[in-house]
């Protein structure tokens, strides 16, 4: 389903071509957090309350709880963000990795760059190489759609620039 | 021209861990192997559980002791409530959770793998500690599942392993709470709104977060009981300047949601079940999920309800009575919602089905004896009888144990990808009903008649209806047997289950994997149109 | 057949099955709550009966529905499914009128919570103490007031193990009832010595836990005389089943004349602290109080129940140094069944139980302890 997905994207399009490979996330980091807080108010809240009886030592575990709580959900937030976004414009390939709070880009000649696929790691990995840099590609994908990708930006390579591809 | 590709970005080729037979089981971070465990376990627990009620119904045949000592029948009620709460139903809940949830939403997995795995073999732990505690000096607790400060103090040592079996018992429910929160929220598929899952997971994501608020609660109490045994506090110690009131107002904050705990998934299975066989869909799911919310909410505001005879002020008791009887209105939208999908659908009545007009049969007639219950003077009259007895069984037998009869059936055919005997399972489910009547229906009589709970021994009145109880819990225990056998032909020799068995089943479990379902399923989210 | 004819068969046959057997359901098998006898039970009655009245033409009502959809829209008879999905008219119907309903049954509730927990301007005030496991009746205010006597199960042992046939009150039967007047005003406060109790009267409507440490109030005013029989309602250990409540409502005059006996008994029988028992004397009258206090954990035999009970006979405690047993009865044991038996029994009734444990199974200590020494150790 997404490799048709992802196929079309590659058809007919135009010189320029902008590809944001991320995961899947259906609740934005601010969501998460937003989400913690309101747990975090009623769990605490109950706790404060019980301890104004004299039954303080709901609030530890309410505490501990919280604790695991914001560990799981900062896992999830911290990557929750993450992408690639390859971009192929005037006869070079950009590629911007977001990685949690961090940003890299790396650009490549597209005359130079070639698509490198490894094993490792259990199943297929991809990489894009030029002379004396290489960046692993799709790591967000599963292997499928990892391979589709390295097909796609082959033919796109190997057609250069400026041509248009027929199959 | 830009192209987004969403990804899970997960790993699954170690979902076993690599290894075969028994080590698959204990390592697998697979959330369909996990909920099968969940669920097997759960069924054992049920099983020791019912094997309880069957001597505790033996003892009440008649008047007299005969079988058991008044001792050990307390340590029999108690370990009933407490295997039957937190082993067998709970756990079977969180079981149909890890199945569909992912199945449900277009998730490959649930979003913490690794801890779904720890929240589940704590489970085992758990209970082989409450059952431990039969042969520690003293015998187990024997005290009620509700753990009553101060008789909790006069216990043995079963006692503080029954203590720490709860706060085994609580991680697990959390770190499932967690998961599942997370799994709901972040690993829904592209198109999948909120407002477009199946109620099912609606009830799930609302029960996770009570869950998350209760189970803090429930581990402080009885940490408290704990420490006022061996470490010379005085929580619940009046003699100390504490109040034995106290524990029961923080046992029931957490008890009441538990029950909403219990109730809330079985809601999400008869909501999966009754459109399907009524070929129509659900009627007023927005209204659904908003009664589920105002259950959820309101279920922290009625605790005193179950303490009205502690010697409440007279403003309490009003309040709590009030709150309590606004439950019924959310509850009353969720049954007049099923009974509006069944209204000119096409009806037929397989087994889930009848199993689920089953649960909504008779978890109304529960909720009604609920609503009597909650009229303070009459509850002053009834409270700590067979009537509680028989309202709660209605609950959590009939409400609860009856819908996760409906969910599996309904899903097996999902899960093995065979049929199970469909003429064996309507004699499942007309044999439960009767004998589940037959077991609980008299013992509202014995209620009102006067006969309190949790005696090994009764007045000569009360021998007729104990009689007609005692010989619908042995049938009943009996006819579960029958069940088990009807799993086992079904994943042995059942007949091949067609793509969708269910004509009227069109979330996405049933509509986008085949059946039976493959280990993994959805590794590339769908698109939900 | 359907669900609801399957299930009418059943509790036809049940009924039917009862009445047979006895020649009269309702005194074989009682159904519905005890008969009042005072206002506020019969005003509990009505309520019961009429929310059960509106409960059942609900209950009715709605499942007409659903077993009309379950006969007329079934597949097998062709029926084809509707597409409706949502009403928001319908919806809003059904959220307000039970609400509508609630407010209905709340209001008359209401006043009988209110009047339930009107303890004010009584006649009569009786503490009632909780103990593991009988109950202690103390008559603090009013006539009768200074009357103080505990109420155990007088049910034999034998009948209910099954050595004997059982008596018509098997276990609702003690042996120091409760005596209260008729049409007076009787406020009640519990408490508890060891764990919650709950003391009941199904047909004064009045429940009401006894929590040790806390005093609680609540009244009942009969107004029917007789025998009133009941259980402790609240789980309180072993014997939580065996510590009845019985209540027998007299004349006006029947009660002063039980006041004036109880008086003249309490004289006659006054036990003198600072006289001193000779052995015989002192076993005799321990094994009696014995029987009344002792003998459900640590057995008429001496062998307990280990580990929880554990035996006297041979016990450390029993054959050592006599204050060391003496203070042990008197305060408890704390984190165990064993009581403190300082409040519910007198100098000469411990003196005597000790002796008697002393002296009896395999114990041979050969000691008569009296009751001054009892009284030399009380806190």
């Amino acid at each position: 389903m997404e490799a048709a997905h992802a196929e079309g994207a590659f058809t007919g399009q135009a010189h320029d071509l902008s590809l944001l490979l991320k995961r899947n996330c259906s609740i934005s980091p601010s969501g998460l957090w937003r989400v913690f807080v309101l747990i975090a108010l009623v769990t605490l809240g109950i706790g404060a309350g019980f301890a104004c009886f004299g039954a303080w030592l709901i609030l530890p575990f309410a505490g501990v709880e919280l604790l695991v709580l914001a560990a799981a959900f900062l896992v999830v937030g911290r990557h929750a963000t993450d992408c690639e976004r390859i971009e192929f414009a005037a006869g070079r390939v950009r590629v911007e990795v977001r990685d949690s709070e961090r940003t890299a880009v790396h650009e490549f000649d597209l005359s130079r760059a070639q698509v490198v696929l490894g094993e490792g790691g259990g199943g297929i990995r991809v990489w894009l190489r030029a002379r004396d840099a290489q960046l692993e590609i799709g790591r967000h994908l599963d292997e499928q759609s990892r391979a589709g990708l390295a097909t796609e930006l082959r033919r796109r390579l190997h057609g250069k620039w400026d041509g248009e591809r027929k199959t | 021209m830009s192209a987004v590709i969403d990804s899970h970005g997960q790993a699954h080729d170690h979902h076993g861990g690599g290894y075969g037979g028994i080590m698959r089981w204990i390592t697998t971070t697979n959330h369909k192997d996990i909920g099968t465990l969940y669920l097997w376990f759960s069924f054992i627990m049920f099983m020791t559980g019912g094997a309880m009620a069957m001597v505790i119904r033996a003892e009440l045949f008649e008047p007299g002791l005969q079988f058991v000592n008044p001792d050990f029948f307390n340590q029999l009620t108690t370990m009933h409530g407490l295997i039957m709460v937190f082993g067998a139903i709970m756990p079977a809940f969180v079981g149909f959770a890890n199945w569909q949830i992912p199945m449900m939403i277009g998730a490959p997995d649930m979003a913490f793998a690794r801890m779904n795995n720890w929240s589940f073999w704590l489970l085992p732990f758990a209970a082989s500690m409450l059952m431990l505690s039969f042969f520690m000096p003293g015998g187990a607790p024997g005290v009620g599942w509700t753990l009553y400060a101060p008789l909790t103090v006069q216990m043995g040592m079963g006692m503080d392993l029954t203590i720490f079996a709860i706060h085994l018992l609580g991680m697990s429910s959390i770190m499932g709470s967690i998961n599942i929160i997370t799994t709901i929220l972040n690993m829904r598929a592209p198109g999948m709104t909120l407002m477009r899952m199946p109620l099912f997971c609606w009830t799930w994501l609302i029960t996770a977060y009570m869950l998350l608020a209760a189970m803090p609660v429930f581990a402080g109490a009885v940490t408290m009981t704990l420490t006022d045994r061996h470490f010379g506090t005085s929580f619940f110690n009046a003699a100390g300047g504490g109040d034995p009131v106290l524990y029961q107002h923080i046992f029931w904050f957490f008890g009441h949601p538990e029950v909403y705990i219990i109730a809330l998934p079985a809601f999400g299975v008869i909501s999966q079940v009754i459109p399907a066989f009524s070929r129509k869909p659900l009627f007023g799911y927005a209204s659904m999920v908003y009664a589920t919310s105002a259950i959820a909410i309101l279920s922290f505001m009625v605790w005193a309800h179950h303490m009205y005879t502690v010697g409440m002020p007279v403003t309490g008791q009003l309040f709590f009575m009030y709150a309590t009887m606004l439950i019924a209105a959310p509850t009353g939208v969720k049954v007049f919602n099923w009974v509006a999908t069944m209204w000119r659908g096409s009806l037929s009545f397989e087994t889930p089905m009848l199993f689920a007009c089953g649960f909504l049969f008779l978890f109304t007639l529960g909720g009604f004896t609920g609503l009597v219950l909650a009229l303070v003077p009459v509850d002053i009259q009834l409270q700590d009888t067979y009537y509680v007895v028989a309202h709660f069984h209605y609950v959590m037998v009939a409400g609860a144990l009856f819908s996760a009869f409906a969910g599996i059936y309904f899903w097996l055919p999902k899960w093995t990808g065979r049929m199970y005997d469909e003429t064996l399972g309507k004699w499942h489910f007309w044999l439960s009903m009767i004998f589940f009547n037959m077991i609980f229906f008299v013992q509202h009589f014995l209620g009102l008649a006067g006969m309190p709970r949790r005696i090994p021994d009764y007045p000569l009145m009360f021998e007729t209806w104990n009689k007609i109880s005692s010989i619908g819990a042995f049938g009943f225990g009996l006819t579960q047997l029958l069940f088990l056998y009807i799993v086992l032909k079904a994943i042995r020799s059942g007949e091949k289950a067609p793509q969708r068995p269910w004509e009227g089943a069109d979330s996405i479990d049933w509509t986008m994997i085949p059946t039976p379902a493959p280990y993994h399923t959805f590794e590339t989210p769908p698109v939900i149109k | 057949m359907t669900a609801p004819g399957l299930l009418t068969a059943l509790l036809y046959g049940c009924v039917l099955a009862a009445a047979v057997s006895s020649g009269n359901a309702e005194a074989a098998a009682p159904w519905n709550l005890q008969p009042a006898a005072s206002r506020l039970a019969a005003d509990i009655h009505d309520l019961h009966e009429w929310v059960m009245i509106l409960v059942t033409v609900i209950f009715v009502g709605v499942f007409g529905f659903m077993f009309w959809a379950v006969y007329a829209h079934r597949k097998s008879v062709g029926h084809k499914a509707a597409h409706f999905h949502e009403n928001t008219t319908v919806e809003i119907i059904w959220t307000v009128i039970p609400l509508i309903i609630l407010v209905v049954i709340a209001w008359p509730v209401t006043k009988t919570v209110i009047a339930q927990k009107d303890t004010s301007n009584a006649d009569i005030t009786i503490k009632v103490t909780g103990y593991q496991w009988k109950w202690g009746y103390d008559y603090i205010k009013g006539e009768g007031e200074g009357i103080s006597f505990i109420s155990t199960l007088s049910t034999p042992r034998d009948q209910i193990e099954g050595r004997a046939p059982k008596g018509e009150h098997y276990l609702l039967e003690v042996d120091n009832e409760l005596v209260v007047p008729i049409g007076k005003k009787v406020r009640v406060l519990t408490t508890a010595a060891d764990v919650i109790h709950s003391w009941w009267v199904p047909v004064f409507g009045a429940k009401q836990d006894a929590i040790p440490g806390f005093i609680r109030d609540i009244w009942f005013k009969a107004d029917k005389t007789g025998t009133f029989r009941s259980q402790c309602a609240e789980l309180c250990g072993k014997d939580h089943g065996f510590m009845p409540v019985v209540v027998r409502v007299v004349s006006a005059e029947d009660y002063t004349k039980w006041v004036a006996e109880q008086k003249k008994l309490a004289a006659a029988s006054a036990d003198d602290p600072n006289k001193s028992y000779t052995l015989d004397e002192l076993k005799a009258r321990g094994e009696k109080v014995y029987a009344a206090n002792c003998v459900a954990c640590h057995q008429a035999t001496g062998k307990g129940a280990p580990p929880a009970f554990p035996p006297l006979d041979g016990s450390k405690v029993v054959n050592g140094p006599k204050n060391d047993q003496i203070a042990l009865e008197l305060n408890g044991k704390p984190g165990t069944a064993m009581a403190a038996f300082d409040k519910q029994l007198n100098d000469v009734e411990l003196a005597a139980v000790i002796t008697f444990t002393r002296n009896a199974w395999g114990n041979k200590t050969g000691e008569a302890i009296q009751p001054s020494e009892v009284k030399a150790l009380r806190k």
